[in-house]
Formats: structure tokens, C-alpha cells, sequence
């Protein structure tokens, strides 16, 4: 696989992840909220932050650290490593578990979530600070590409 | 005991290791980068300081959830503890910014 193959998995998986947890919390917030479709979108979140946890970590210990940092700490923006990816790399690493425990609690409590206000609540929440640092972690992406050119 | 004691108990039993694990996280990152023999120590164990920590972060996530799983629990509310997931989440997010830019700016 080369680099910027894994870049980009690493980026449209990551997405996909950011997509399906923001489902998971608007899911939450349904009147009837769809069990299935809470199982889906959570399961399908976790999954995603692992495989772009994979392809990133792919690109980033073999390839980021030799080639890239050094052109952007050499260029205009070098706070754009400094900062933006320091952060991102190292929060990114939060998102499997809070997407792991998002998609526990629509497993155990599938047949309580329709129903139990409290848990909903905290499900949305939960999903809705994962989206945020999802975002987060996509824009500091974006600083840092840009950085690069 | 019944099926949503245990649903409860394995639920907060991941809510506190994912805390742990952010902690953690959060925690071996601000150190590793101001103590460089910890850093030497990660990237030579495991190839690179940030496999390093996943790893361990993992490592830790399961072990916690296991052993807190195990044990008995009084509560049986299991929504606390994802709040306080998603808390220290975003507390672990601006400890860490903070200190990029702090090192960053030479603050630090």
C-alpha cells in the first residue's frame, strides 16, 4: 500500500466514523428512536476509528515523521505540526474508546434506549463530544495538508 | 445475578477504563515529551512513541474493564459514568492544546 493510498483511506474512513457517530446522536434524539439503526451507524463508528487508526498509523510512523514533519517545521506554518498535529494525533487516539463504549451502551441496553430517557440523553451526549473532537481532529487534517504545500 | 446487572456492571466497567485510558493518554504524552528517556523508552519498545501509547492505552482499557467487571459494584446507574467519559474527554482535549501551544511558544 503506498502512503498516499493509506492517506486517504485514512481520511474517508475517518469520515465515515465522523458521519456515523453524528447518526448515532441525532438517532438519539428521535421520538421512536430505531434500535437497529443506533446498532448500525454505532457499530459502524467504531469500526471506522479502527481501520483509520490502522491506515494513519500506516502513514504516520513510516512516513510522516521522515518525510512530511520536517517540510512543514522547515515552512511557513511550522505550528502546524507543533500544535495541530501533535494534538490531533494524540486525541485521536480517544475516539475508538469512546465510540467502543457509545456502541456498548446501544448493545447492552437496546431494549431499555426507546424508552429511558437518562440513558438516551447520555448516549447523544457521548456520540455528540465524539463528533465534536471528530471535527476537530478533520480540521487540524486540513491546516496540516495545507501546511505542507 | 440478572442479565441488566450485568449489562450495567459491564457498561461502567468500560465508562471508567475509557477515562482511564484518556487519562492515561493524556498523562504519558504531556510527560513523555518534557522526559525524553520516556520517550526513548517507547519509541524503542514499541518503533514509535504513539504505538506506544495506543498500546498501552489499550492494554490498560481491557485489563481495567475486565478487573472493574469482575468486582462488585453498588451502582446501578450506568449514565454517570458516560457523562464523565465524554467529560474527561474534552478535558484530555484542552490539557492537550494547551500544551502543545505552550511548548510550541516556548511558555513551558
Amino acid at each position: 500500500m503506498t502512503f498516499t493510498v493509506a492517506v486517504i483511506a485514512h481520511v474517508i474512513v475517518g469520515l465515515v466514523g465522523i458521519i456515523a457517530t453524528y447518526a448515532v446522536a441525532l438517532g438519539t434524539r428521535k421520538k421512536t428512536p430505531s434500535v437497529v439503526f443506533l446498532i448500525w451507524t454505532s457499530a459502524t463508528a467504531f469500526v471506522s476509528f479502527i481501520l483509520s487508526w490502522a491506515f494513519g498509523a500506516y502513514y504516520y510512523v513510516l512516513n510522516y515523521g521522515a518525510n512530511v514533519k520536517p517540510v512543514i517545521l522547515a515552512g511557513k506554518y511550522p505550528w502546524a505540526h507543533s500544535i495541530f498535529m501533535e494534538a490531533k494525533e494524540h486525541v485521536f487516539l480517544f475516539l475508538p474508546f469512546l465510540a467502543f463504549v457509545t456502541m456498548l451502551a446501544v448493545l447492552l441496553f437496546r431494549e431499555n434506549i426507546a424508552t429511558d430517557d437518562r440513558l438516551r440523553n447520555s448516549v447523544f451526549f457521548l456520540a455528540m463530544t465524539t463528533f465534536l473532537l471528530g471535527v476537530f481532529i478533520t480540521l487540524s487534517g486540513v491546516l496540516i495538508s495545507g501546511a505542507v504545500r | 445475578m440478572n442479565p441488566r446487572t450485568n449489562a450495567t456492571k459491564l457498561l461502567r466497567s468500560a465508562a471508567i477504563a475509557g477515562i482511564l485510558a484518556i487519562v492515561f493518554v493524556t498523562a504519558i504524552t504531556v510527560i513523555a515529551d518534557t522526559y525524553t528517556p520516556l520517550k526513548d523508552w517507547l519509541k524503542a519498545t514499541f518503533f514509535h512513541h504513539w504505538l506506544g501509547k495506543g498500546d498501552i492505552a489499550l492494554a490498560l482499557f481491557v485489563a481495567v474493564t475486565t478487573i472493574l467487571y469482575v468486582l462488585p459494584q453498588k451502582s446501578t446507574d450506568p449514565t454517570r459514568m458516560l457523562h464523565a467519559l465524554a467529560y474527561a474527554s474534552i478535558l484530555g482535549t484542552i490539557v492537550l492544546i494547551a500544551f502543545f501551544v505552550a511548548e510550541a511558544y516556548h511558555i513551558l
